[in-house]
């Protein structure tokens, strides 16, 4: 199921998305990608994906926080996990989750820029094997 | 968006005379004190009478000053009563307070003319003429000028003096019963017939209670006036901090997403030369991934560069737009001309025009060249090939109006609401993987409040279904001069 899983790219940088595709292409994940939030949600709507990895500033700088605090509040969609790749920090992800009335950021990882190749595709494997336990154990 | 010059203490925020006295005036009933006053006072008198009873020859006289202290007693427990309502309508906070305040006020006022009045009665028990109990009505002034307006003050005053003269001309008179002597002073029982002592002790006494009451008023007022600066002041202040606060996290934040706006090309470039170093990608993925990275060192440079216009043209003080006399034709001209290559390159054609008796500008030369590139910056970007943009510029009583017209994808609706603010970007923007930093529209908005202007955007501009949308911003400076006929299209 992990190998065929299918990712949903929601990145505004070209560049950024050649290099996820790049880098998860030899495990065979069937990736999607897109360019804005409301494509990424539409993407999402259309065909649930199993992970999302999701930049933070797309159209406003906590564009990425709006939609995955969006994501969690979807029935279809809540369960999806979700990965926030971006060089905007943690701290600051926690600053804009608090403006939408959370304590945390609506995320199951966080992943700084830069990352390297291989946490990007541990975290990916990790967050989907985790996914597919709570899927089986419910 | 039209700046404006803040008031150092707006008016809005300026108090009412009067403040001093009706907030004195609430505490004193809040705490009771007028009430806790005259219990002193009877506790007091009922000593003193008690004690002459027991030292001297009891007689009518004495009987009715106890009369008159049981009075002021009930009467004390009836103010008791009215202050306890109208602390409980004070705590419960009534969105309009101006009927508490008068209830507090005749409350006041109903207290201090009782007590004259029975301050008089205690008078005439113990004989008004030369008597130093008199000075009981200065002391009541001085507490009704503090407390009450001048006005209601000098009239508590003038009943004060109608019920002593009253009193003393009916003793005179022998209307009123003869009075009765302090402490068993029997010498002194004939005062009251002398005419001499009758005018003198009236006219000592009216001098004492309207002195008073023009001295307590007076420094009444200057506390009332202290107290309304204090606090207007005091708001002034408050409301600066608020700003300051409220800057503070602005610039924080703007420095955040700034830091993040310069780290996002050089992790992107981090991660890429990283790529190659692992041998992620082949050598022909590797010289893509080469192109990319000088594509984004080239990306960071002009965040960079924007971030110097946009600072530059916050710490630049805006008094540089009022002397500034520039020629808005000529500034046109240039950046139309800067542009040309990169319209030239997608087909775009670049039509312009400056109404001839449109002439010089009162904005700094280098923001007006940076705000106009902005915008033609963005309409040449987001236009697609073979598109038209036009730039007009036209002079309206004392203003320019610059419009900036194209026809490409239009701007949603909701992202017209934020458009100006920084690192802002339209989802076709994205979608389209234009490059920006979401700052150019950022720097017009601050050019343009700075420089006392207003700058708005329209889309859909083309209502016609075959055509693109297209946007329009408009742009607004105030004129030098109409007059001259100058200009080119």
């Amino acid at each position: 199921m992990l190998e065929k899983a299918n990712i949903l790219i929601i990145e505004d940088d070209p560049d950024m998305q050649d290099v996820l595709s790049t880098i998860l292409a030899p495990a065979a994940y069937e990736l999607t990608s897109c360019y804005t939030g409301p494509d990424g949600m539409a993407a999402a709507r259309k065909r649930k994906p199993d992970l999302i990895l999701l930049d933070i500033m797309l159209s406003s700088p906590s564009e990425g926080f709006h939609l995955a605090y969006e994501l969690k509040q979807d029935e279809v969609l809540k369960e999806v996990p979700v990965i926030m790749i971006s060089s905007i920090g943690k701290t600051m992800g926690l600053d804009y989750a608090k403006e939408l009335g959370s304590d945390y950021v609506q995320a199951e990882r966080f992943l700084d820029k830069p990352f390297d190749a291989k946490t990007l595709r541990d975290t990916v494997t990790e967050v989907l094997a985790e996914a597919a336990a709570k899927k089986e154990s419910s | 968006m039209t700046a404006q010059t803040p008031n150092l203490v707006p008016e809005d925020l300026l108090l009412p005379t009067g403040t001093f006295r009706s907030e004195a005036l609430e505490s004193f009933v809040r705490v009771r004190w007028f009430i806790r006053l005259r219990w002193v006072a009877v506790v007091a008198s009922f000593i003193l009478v008690s004690l002459e009873l027991w030292l001297y020859e009891a007689g009518p006289g004495r009987r009715a000053v106890l009369g008159v202290i049981a009075a002021l007693a009930l009467i004390n427990l009836c103010w008791m009563a009215w202050s306890k309502r109208l602390r409980v309508q004070a705590a419960a906070r009534p969105a309009d307070e101006t009927q508490l305040r008068q209830h507090i006020v005749l409350f006041a006022k109903a207290q201090i003319a009782t007590d004259l009045l029975l301050l008089t009665l205690v008078l005439h028990y113990y004989g008004p003429v030369s008597n130093p109990m008199a000075m009981f009505y200065v002391f009541h002034m001085v507490i009704t000028s503090l407390l009450l307006t001048p006005t209601t003050a000098l009239l508590q005053g003038i009943w004060a003096m109608a019920l002593y003269g009253l009193l003393l001309l009916g003793e005179y008179s022998g209307v009123l019963a003869t009075p009765y002597p302090l402490f068993g002073g029997q010498a002194l029982a004939d005062l009251h017939t002398n005419p001499h002592l009758v005018v003198k002790s009236y006219a000592v006494v009216c001098i004492g209670v309207f002195a008073t009451w023009h001295l307590t008023s007076q420094v009444a007022a200057a506390l009332d006036e202290r107290e309304r600066q204090i606090r207007t002041r005091d708001q002034a202040l408050e409301r600066s901090y608020r700003k300051i606060e409220e800057m503070h996290v602005r610039r924080a934040r703007f420095m955040h997403t700034a830091a993040h706006q310069l780290k996002s090309p050089l992790t992107g470039i981090q991660t890429m030369a990283k790529m190659i170093h692992d041998g992620i990608v082949d050598s022909e993925g590797a010289l893509d991934l080469i192109e990319k990275v000088i594509r984004r060192c080239k990306e960071a440079i002009r965040h960079i560069e924007e971030l110097l216009t946009l600072a530059r043209i916050k710490e630049s003080p805006s008094t540089r737009h009022r002397v500034a006399r520039t020629d808005l034709a000529n500034t046109v001209a240039t950046v139309v001309e800067r542009h040309r290559p990169m319209a030239d390159l997608k087909g775009i054609t670049v039509h312009w025009e400056v109404s001839p008796q449109t002439i010089r500008v009162q904005v700094d030369a280098r923001d007006l060249e940076d705000c106009l590139g902005n915008l033609l910056d963005n309409a040449v970007k987001y236009t697609p090939d073979s598109g038209r943009v036009e730039v007009s510029c036209v002079c309206e009583a004392d203003q320019v109006i610059i419009r900036i017209r194209d026809n490409g994808p239009g701007i949603d609706p909701e992202v017209q609401k934020s458009i100006f603010d920084e690192f802002r970007r339209g989802h076709y923007a994205l979608a389209a993987g234009i490059a920006g930093s979401g700052l150019g529209l950022s720097i017009v908005r601050e050019i343009v409040e700075q420089a006392d202007g207003s700058v708005t955007v329209k889309s859909p501009v083309n209502q016609a279904e075959e055509t693109a949308p297209g946007s329009e911003f408009e742009v607004r400076f105030p004129a030098w001069s109409a007059d001259e006929p100058q200009g080119r299209a």
